[in-house]
């Protein structure tokens, strides 16, 4: 008998479905792009890894090369099965990587405004994230445990140190604007990351709690700081405008980092984005109407509510999408 | 022995959190842990472990990830993410509970 991996190989290349053809042309030169777009590929491997196994195992049970093929095709059963499997799994991918495409396109041409245009850089703030990585490094040697979980579990111990630190120094340092924009992109950005890199699926109170603690610094260091007036008067066209533009931008995101499949499992993440960008978004081009209470509190927490709202209807189509598409 | 497709089906989801709450285990790990578990009495088509494994896997109850094996082979190994050991948790406790009543029935009807 030939050699077993080349007989497991020809025996999977007739029996499971091929790449599609531009996977087949991207594979020589991007190697990992192609296995990253093709999830048949791994598949594949596991199957092929699966034979090897169980024809091991009948040869160390005694049989003859031959007869361990044999068992091993025999126990594994309807390789059909498996090649339906696969069909489905690429065209459910295909379609979730239109609509990733389908949003970043939406995101860039969109007229929703200048305020709500993404900034990238205003979202990177190394003292939190170096908490967080200081935190999980801590983490990971007192309990040695190396397992991604874990790790991100200790990571949002790290946020949640930064967000109080953040709260404390809004309340205890002078009333310095630059004192207290730092107290104020430490709330604002620990809690962005603990929730949306370190528990973006977490269940229970925990996301709420931390995004009201995070609004509760935001509001102290303005007041504090003198540039939150208690005005009202300013439910305008404007407003309606500015939480309907921060909505739409941080469900279109969520699309955008998360595959839609995984979007209603993401719920706190897409939230603290929507909570998180309209407060970066309105504090830095602040001017008078943003700063009075009722704008600001309604333009920051409205846009995560409705995020959610939307991306639970998006969970509907999705389910009759992918099974349209399989 | 050959038992019925459904009651196959709504069991096997339990049975490979079961198996991958004692560890990490890769697609034929599992297979030859319920086999031998069960002490022959399920004989799986191993094959359709793999459908089972990705829809736990979309589900987000397990992890699935390539990791190198002692031969320092790739291999892909699946554990379970801390909603699986809930979920497990719980199919276990609602399994107990069912279990025990259909027992009891049976029971009461041979005597």
């Amino acid at each position: 008998m030939r050699e077993i991996d080349a007989v497991i190989r020809e025996y999977c290349d007739q029996s499971l479905p091929a790449a599609p053809a531009w996977i087949r042309i991207l594979e020589p030169r991007f190697p990992r792009i192609a296995a990253r777009l093709d999830s048949g590929r791994s598949v594949r491997r596991e199957i092929e890894d699966h034979f090897r196994d169980s024809y091991e195992a009948g040869l160390s049970n005694g049989q003859n090369p031959d007869s361990a093929w044999q068992f091993a095709r025999d126990h594994f059963g309807d390789v059909e099965h498996i090649s339906k499997e696969i069909r489905k799994a690429r065209t459910q991918s295909y379609t979730c990587l239109s609509i990733r495409l389908m949003a970043i396109i939406a995101l860039i041409v969109l007229p929703l405004g200048k305020l709500a245009r993404l900034h990238p850089p205003e979202f990177l703030h190394l003292p939190s994230l170096g908490l967080m990585a200081a935190s999980a490094a801590v983490g990971l040697l007192i309990t040695r445990k190396r397992d991604l979980e874990s790790l991100r579990n200790y990571a949002l111990y790290g946020s949640w140190l930064g967000l109080l630190y953040g709260i404390f120094r809004a309340v205890t340092v002078q009333k310095a604007p630059s004192e207290i924009g730092a107290a104020i992109a430490m709330i604002l950005l620990s809690t962005f990351f603990g929730l949306f890199l370190a528990a973006p699926a977490s269940r229970g109170y925990l996301a709420v709690i931390m995004m009201a603690l995070c609004q509760f610094g935001v509001l102290i260091s303005m007041k504090r700081v003198g540039i939150l007036f208690l005005r009202p008067g300013v439910f305008d066209a404007d407003l309606v405008k500015t939480v309907a533009a921060f909505s739409v931008v941080s469900v279109f995101f969520g699309l955008v980092v998360f595959d839609i499949r995984k979007l209603h499992r993401r719920l706190p993440a897409v939230a603290v984005f929507g909570m998180v960008f309209a407060c970066i978004r309105i504090l830095s081009n602040l001017r008078r109407p943003y700063a009075s209470l009722i704008y600001f509190v309604c333009a920051t927490s409205i846009p995560p509510l409705m995020a959610v709202l939307m991306a639970l209807p998006i969970h509907k189509l999705q389910k009759r999408l992918l099974q349209k598409a399989s | 022995m050959k038992f019925r497709k459904e009651l196959v089906g709504g069991t096997t989801a339990t049975l490979i959190l079961s198996v991958l709450n004692s560890g990490s285990a890769h697609g034929y790990e599992i297979v030859r842990r319920i086999n031998e578990l069960s002490h022959g009495i399920f004989e799986w088509q191993e094959g359709t472990i793999y459908p089972a494994l990705h829809k736990l896997e979309a589900k987000e109850l397990i992890r699935g990830q390539w990791l190198e094996g002692t031969n320092g082979k790739m291999r892909r190994v699946y554990s379970l993410t801390d909603g699986g050991k809930r979920e497990f948790l719980s199919d276990a406790r609602e399994w107990n509970i069912y279990s025990k009543a259909v027992e009891s029935i049976l029971e009461a009807s041979y005597a």
